[in-house]
């Protein structure tokens, strides 16, 4: 028995070590934001957010209105609605991600009519685009939409997301990028 | 008196001893060790272990393509001019604009801009001390400007795997420019996340070595 203790006891440290180390949180845990999970078509609240994501469909070409531009590629464009849920100070969708196979797409800054950016109202809903330039080869697969008013991924803040399933969307030869518009205005 | 003969034979005796010690059987391990050693140090030095490492950048002409781990960077035209009227861009007395137009491709998992930070990604392709692309055979004096066509107002982010097309404009000293070694540094990107004062989450590119010198002559 005086000769099994020591090992008996060593086994038992180590295993101990093991376990402390497998159920210590991961750094993203401690600082990481609050992902706020939603589904496309249905409102999302989050601390200073309120979104609701729509219609989504790939395109070769986006425009933009009363202007020649235009950019060529694959893109995937997403309609959002958006609004402010206590204060219009300092409310606007800043950070529009999608994050597939491993990789994370930011909102293209190329579309001048981007809702990216645009100041948010209480109480009313202003709907909008994004557009995502994506790789060529990249037109399937399981997708995630994260949304935030901060410019980088926020720490203990909200973020808030949205599952998009990108297999079987619809593609069109091109799409224009309109105006953000207040819901209802004319 | 000293007994100079006994000090003598002893001095003898113990060398004659420590030789025969040296040779004898029982110190046939640590001259096979012994061996080994210096037979290892020989092929180290033979293959260059202990050389200096140098790194000769890779001469590559304006159409060729520069790939890199974490980025690919390709020259497709060069401009020198006095201004840029579509970005509101003009050169101060004594200096001029060096426009060079590249194909940029992230090879990243996550979007980037070509300075600045992009979601916590602080990538540094230009306007650092320290810069990924950078100008030489003239004295750089300001900041870069980049954009990606003339209607876009915003600054270009790059998209992983997503190739686009970006003009750089460097103000640079004109008279430097009578030299004939105006060319473009690149080089590899050295990814590290944030550890004590910057976040885990933020990654910085610091400047790793001179991988490639793209001559700009030949499109002037």
């Amino acid at each position: 028995m005086k000769k099994t203790l020591p090992w008996l006891t060593g086994v038992a440290l180590v295993l101990g070590a093991g376990i402390v180390a497998a159920v210590t949180p991961a750094p993203e845990a401690q600082d990481g934001p609050f992902l706020i999970h939603g589904a496309a078509g249905q409102p999302i609240v989050a601390r200073d957010l309120i979104v609701q994501v729509g219609e989504a469909r790939f395109s070769d070409r986006i425009t933009v209105d009363d202007d020649d531009w235009r950019a060529d590629g694959n893109w995937l464009i997403v309609n959002l609605s958006a609004a402010a849920p206590e204060t219009e100070v300092d409310a606007a969708l800043r950070l529009v991600e999608l994050v597939v196979d491993g990789r994370e797409f930011i909102a293209s800054e190329q579309p001048s009519t981007s809702l990216v950016g645009t100041g948010l109202r209480v109480g009313t809903d202003t709907e909008g685009m994004v557009a995502f330039e994506l790789p060529d080869d990249l037109s399937a697969g399981d997708a995630e939409i994260r949304l935030s008013t901060a410019y980088s991924t926020p720490n203990l803040d909200d973020v808030i997301v949205v599952p998009l399933e990108l297999d079987g969307l619809p593609r069109g030869h091109s799409v224009e990028i309109a105006e953000p518009s207040i819901e209802g205005a004319p | 008196m000293i007994d100079l003969r006994g000090a003598r034979d002893r001095v003898r005796v113990t060398a004659a001893h420590g030789i025969r010690s040296v040779f004898s059987r029982r110190a046939t391990p640590a001259w096979i060790t012994l061996g080994s050693l210096v037979a290892a140090a020989a092929v180290l030095i033979a293959v260059g272990a202990f050389d200096t490492a140098e790194n000769e950048p890779a001469a590559v002409a304006i159409g060729e393509e520069v790939r890199l781990p974490t980025y690919a960077v390709t020259v497709l035209d060069v401009e020198v001019t006095e201004a840029v009227e579509d970005q509101f861009l003009e050169a101060e007395e004594g200096e001029s604009l060096v426009l060079v137009t590249l194909r940029l491709e992230n090879l990243s998992d996550a979007t980037i801009s070509v300075d600045g930070t992009s979601d916590g990604i602080s990538s540094h392709l230009v306007n650092s001390s320290s810069p990924l692309l950078d100008l030489s055979g003239v004295a750089v004096t300001g900041s870069a400007r980049y954009w990606r066509d003339v209607t876009s107002s915003r600054r270009p982010l790059l998209q992983p795997d997503v190739p686009a097309i970006v003009t750089i404009a460097w103000p640079v000293e004109s008279a430097d420019l009578d030299s004939d070694d105006l060319a473009l540094e690149v080089h590899e990107a050295d990814p590290q996340h944030g550890n004590i004062v910057v976040a885990s989450t933020d990654v910085t590119w610091w400047q790793g070595v001179l991988v490639a010198r793209i001559d700009l002559e030949a499109g002037r």
